[in-house]
């Protein structure tokens, strides 16, 4: 009852403070694979990030497309069970880049927006170091914005709307105050893409799977 | 010689640089290569035979088209402020060059977008196949008003 009225407290956001570590009880052994660790006030591990990074495109015609080879990102994230072997990641994130229009005047971005749920394997759930690899499911829609562009001409879409995979590795420390560092690698398989034509005149829309590397901080309890 | 300067119709509503199908409309391409010129002038023909007999190539132009570099997925662009027309250099079939230059030219007359399921269209966008049709100078002479001498 103490722990769970402490991170109910924790949730509301009056007891930040507190120790992490303040909870009672032993220390697992930080190379088990138990499902419970008595250090936190969840008792499983609940960690909330923030981060950033750099994406692309794996494919040529919608790197093309834009003007950068990478583009920046950002991402909240959300991890239940990062103390145990099997935990959830809930992440938005977003993402932006300038497209290689066809004079330098014309100002059109390629906004992304994703959210997805993934199933994490933490390999060390209880080490101050670990390293996890996951997989799973979300969605992702890229608006093209710009005013004068989109009085273009072009083989690009508006919006589009698509079911993405994540699947990548990373690494996590956390520390006994509760302040988790995270850095993770992703790669995005897109399904039924149709933001860019292939080539002009094709009726097949270029593929628009994507990589991530970012790094976030964050905290858990 | 354009911006409002109806000679048969009142010109579309705005500050755009437009220009009457009426009217003399000169364009020129000073960098173009013999087959961007080629395409130009298919495009001029495409939209002569739909009775803008005032579009020309020429020396002294209202309308400049310049052939840029850009992704492939990008085909042309009328800039109505300066009255400039561009063109993805990459775009090398003729066929979609000219559709492109036609359709940058029916912006340079006013026309705007219009979507397939509206109605088949030069001004569809993205268009890469269809060149101006009946219901394209049908446009026109609702913007513009009818050239005399039309039948």
């Amino acid at each position: 009852m103490y722990q769970l009225t402490k991170a109910l407290a924790i949730f509301a956001g009056t007891a930040v403070s507190a120790p992490l570590a303040a909870s009672a009880g032993d220390a697992p052994d930080p190379y088990s694979y138990g499902w419970h660790d008595n250090r936190l006030a969840s008792g499983v591990g609940i960690s909330t990030m923030l981060g950033g990074g750099v994406t692309g495109f794996t494919d040529k015609t919608m790197r093309d497309s834009v003007t950068s080879r990478v583009a920046g990102l950002w991402d909240l994230h959300v991890t239940l069970g990062s103390h145990t072997p099997l935990a959830l990641d809930v992440s938005y994130l977003g993402t932006a880049a300038n497209i290689n229009a066809l004079i330098g005047t014309q100002s059109g971005t390629l906004i992304g927006t994703t959210a997805e749920a993934a199933l994490r394997y933490n390999i060390l759930p209880h080490y101050a170091w670990n390293p996890y690899a996951f997989a799973g499911i979300g969605w992702q829609r890229y608006d093209v914005t710009g005013g004068t562009f989109k009085l273009s001409d072009t083989g690009i879409n508006s919006s589009d709307n698509s079911m993405v995979f994540p699947m990548g590795a990373g690494v996590t420390y956390r520390d006994k105050t509760g302040i988790v560092v995270d850095v993770h690698g992703t790669f995005r398989a897109n399904t039924n893409q149709g933001l860019v034509l292939e080539r002009a005149g094709s009726s097949n829309y270029a593929p628009m799977h994507t990589w991530e590397a970012s790094g976030a901080i964050g905290y858990e309890f | 010689m354009f911006v409002f300067a109806a000679a048969c119709g009142s010109p579309p509503p705005g500050n755009s640089l437009t220009f009457d199908p009426c009217d003399r409309m000169v364009v020129t391409a000073p960098n173009a290569t013999d087959d961007q010129l080629a395409s130009i002038d298919d495009a001029i023909a495409m939209w002569q035979a739909k009775g803008v007999a005032g579009l020309v190539r020429g020396e002294v132009p209202a309308v400049t088209i310049k052939f840029h570099e850009a992704t492939e997925s990008i085909y042309g662009f009328y800039d109505d402020t300066t009255a400039t027309l561009y063109v993805n250099r990459r775009l090398v079939d003729p066929s979609q060059r000219s559709i492109t230059l036609a359709h940058e030219l029916g912006h340079a007359l006013g026309l705007v977008h219009v979507s397939p399921d509206t109605r088949i269209s030069v001004m569809n966008p993205g268009n890469l196949r269809v060149p101006p049709n009946e219901s394209d100078a049908a446009a026109l002479a609702r913007l513009w008003g009818t050239c005399p001498g039309a039948p």
